[in-house]
């Protein structure tokens, strides 16, 4: 079920955010479900943590398995929501609403 | 109104049940590691597959691959099923995955159902739940998902499966806790160690809107999978024989109106050294000697010290081994569990097409596993040789109890023909005295008699010197 919703179906649309001039993109792609409040939480919690890194480029995809539910299997995510870091490598894995900012940025490696 | 169930195919849990699983509901299987929740519902899975309902696996706690491994070990030909009829999702969580946070398993079920949609399922397993639900972050949450799990079921019409862990002492008790409050049928399933002997168990803990045997039963697993013991085929119910069969020894045949019955269970008890083996080789001679196959499980000897020791008085099984009439198997009963024991004759007798089992010492089962089963074990032996026609030669060791004689499992009263061997000192020598204290259906003579053993002569009984005089009945 889509619903009308912040986030868009996947590869319908990437969202840039918060991009300076740095020099590794971090690419992210955020599975989500739908509607459901811990996505929208990891949702709002992963752009206002990226706010508070403006040095650094990262662009984030946001995917709902609710619509495309193949695409979370490709990823090997089955819970939502599930941050995947998916440049630089190694991926790296974050599930949940992603409420600590801090053990999430370190996780993903955005502070120095 | 009866619930509907659907059957798992797992022989003697249909019949626990009643009936199966609760169809469109959650059953739980509850065990520690190793306990068969796996097999279980993999051995379930696969029957309701080839019976029309396609199913889905979901692994949260082994790897897909390990899964369907562990499925081709048993001979299921669980590999010969297509995707579309059985399909496995893999849903462990690779071990680099960090957990920040709340999350949910909406995306989790989008993805189950679209599967489930492409197939029309209608079982789905959840293998290893509590590995996910122990990673949410407090018990609201643990809860949470429970129930969307529950609800998601049931709003799909899916009979669903859970598997979860039990440790002993663990705060994963609260949720599974729930999980039982919330599941309509919980399967506890054991596998205990009993004097490094394993053996397993099923209880059916809980069956909301059906009635269920609430005893709990022992398991077998072999290569066909799990099997709950403690339950006859349907009846098969076999005409007493009017035949009687010698025991290979003319003067107890005469004690005996002519022998024992053919489909009778024969007890011989007396203490070690009493000859019982002896006797039981006599019969099983008698029966290779009329060209019947004849099945003679020991736990005490080896049959090629059996077969030398046995020729020392006069019967020579070799040709009848030669011929597959006789077949002699040792088996330590410290090896298996009751139940496995009980399983391997049975094979044994199948395998020979045997018409006579002889079990010595019966009371070796005893020491697989603690009393309670044994005498169960012993009485389901019997059991199972009545219903299939099957002449059981028993032996015993004896238990005294206040002058009385009996043996440990109660056995005595279940046995068609009791013969006893004891030890009298007379005169500075050991004796063995031979009575029958036993025998349904015979005017069998009360004389005691003295037992005698030689090369030349076999057995041979004579009046015992001080013999009581017979009393006429």
């Amino acid at each position: 079920m889509i619903v009308d919703t912040v986030m868009t179906p996947s590869g319908m649309g990437k969202k840039r955010d918060a991009c300076d001039s740095a020099q590794n993109t971090v690419e992210l792609r955020l599975h989500v479900a739908g509607e459901a409040p811990n996505s929208i939480a990891a949702y709002r919690n992963l752009m206002q943590l990226l706010s508070t890194y403006p040095g650094s480029k990262c662009t984030v995809e946001v995917v709902d398995c609710m619509g495309d539910p193949q695409c979370a299997i490709e990823d090997g995510v089955l819970v939502t929501p599930t941050l995947v870091r998916l440049s630089p490598k190694p991926n790296v894995r974050i599930v949940g609403d992603l409420s600590n900012p801090h053990a999430v940025a370190r996780t993903l490696g955005l502070e120095d | 109104m009866e619930i509907q169930k659907v059957l798992t195919g797992i022989a003697g849990f249909d019949q626990i049940s009643r009936g199966g699983l609760p169809r469109h509901r959650t059953t739980l299987l509850l065990g520690g590691p190793g306990s068969g929740k796996t097999v279980f519902a993999l051995q379930t899975l696969v029957n309701r597959a080839r019976n029309g309902d396609p199913a889905v696996f979901v692994a949260f706690e082994e790897p897909t691959a390990q899964v369907r491994e562990n499925a081709a070990i048993f001979d299921w030909s669980a590999t010969s099923l297509s995707d579309d009829k059985l399909a496995f999702i893999d849903a462990n969580l690779s071990p680099d995955v960090v957990t920040e946070g709340d999350f949910d398993f909406y995306g989790l079920l989008a993805v189950i159902k679209a599967r489930v949609g492409k197939m029309n399922a209608k079982i789905v397993v959840f293998d290893g739940l509590d590995v996910l639900l122990t990673l949410l972050p407090d018990e609201n949450a643990q809860r949470r998902e429970i129930y969307r799990i529950r609800q998601w079921l049931a709003e799909n019409s899916l009979t669903g499966i859970l598997t979860a862990k039990i440790e002993d002492a663990s705060s994963d008790q609260i949720q599974v806790g729930f999980l039982q409050y919330v599941s309509d049928c919980v399967v506890l399933l054991t596998n205990v160690l009993s004097e490094r002997v394993s053996s397993r168990t099923l209880r059916v803990i809980k069956y909301r809107g059906s009635g269920h045997s609430t005893n709990q039963f022992g398991v077998i697993v072999s290569s066909s999978g799990l099997e709950v013991e403690g339950f006859l085929p349907d009846e098969m119910v076999h005409e007493p024989s009017d035949e009687r069969i010698s025991t290979g020894v003319p003067q107890i045949d005469s004690m005996l109106e002519g022998g024992y019955y053919r489909g009778s269970c024969v007890l011989i008890s007396g203490v070690p050294g009493a000859a019982k083996t002896t006797l039981a080789a006599a019969a099983a001679y008698a029966c290779c000697e009329r060209g019947e196959p004849v099945v003679f499980a020991s736990f005490e000897d080896a049959p090629e010290t059996m077969v030398r020791n046995l020729k020392t008085v006069g019967m020579d099984f070799d040709p009848f081994i030669d011929k597959g009439l006789m077949s002699f198997h040792a088996v330590r009963s410290t090896r298996f569990s009751t139940e496995q024991h009980l399983v391997n004759l049975k094979l044994l007798v199948e395998q020979h097409r045997a018409k006579t089992l002889v079990v010595d010492p019966v009371s070796a089962l005893l020491r697989s596993s603690g009393t309670a089963e044994a005498e169960d074990a012993g009485l389901r032996l019997i059991d199972f040789a009545r219903s299939s026609g099957i002449t059981l030669i028993i032996t015993s060791l004896p238990v005294y109890a206040a002058g009385t004689e009996s043996t440990p499992m109660e056995v005595s009263t279940m046995a068609d023909v009791w013969l006893h061997v004891e030890f009298v000192r007379e005169n500075g020598t050991r004796r063995r005295h031979f009575s029958v204290l036993k025998a349904r259906g015979t005017d069998h003579s009360e004389q005691v008699m003295q037992l005698e053993i030689s090369r030349e002569q076999g057995i041979r009984l004579n009046s015992a010197n001080q013999a009581k005089p017979a009393r006429n009945r």
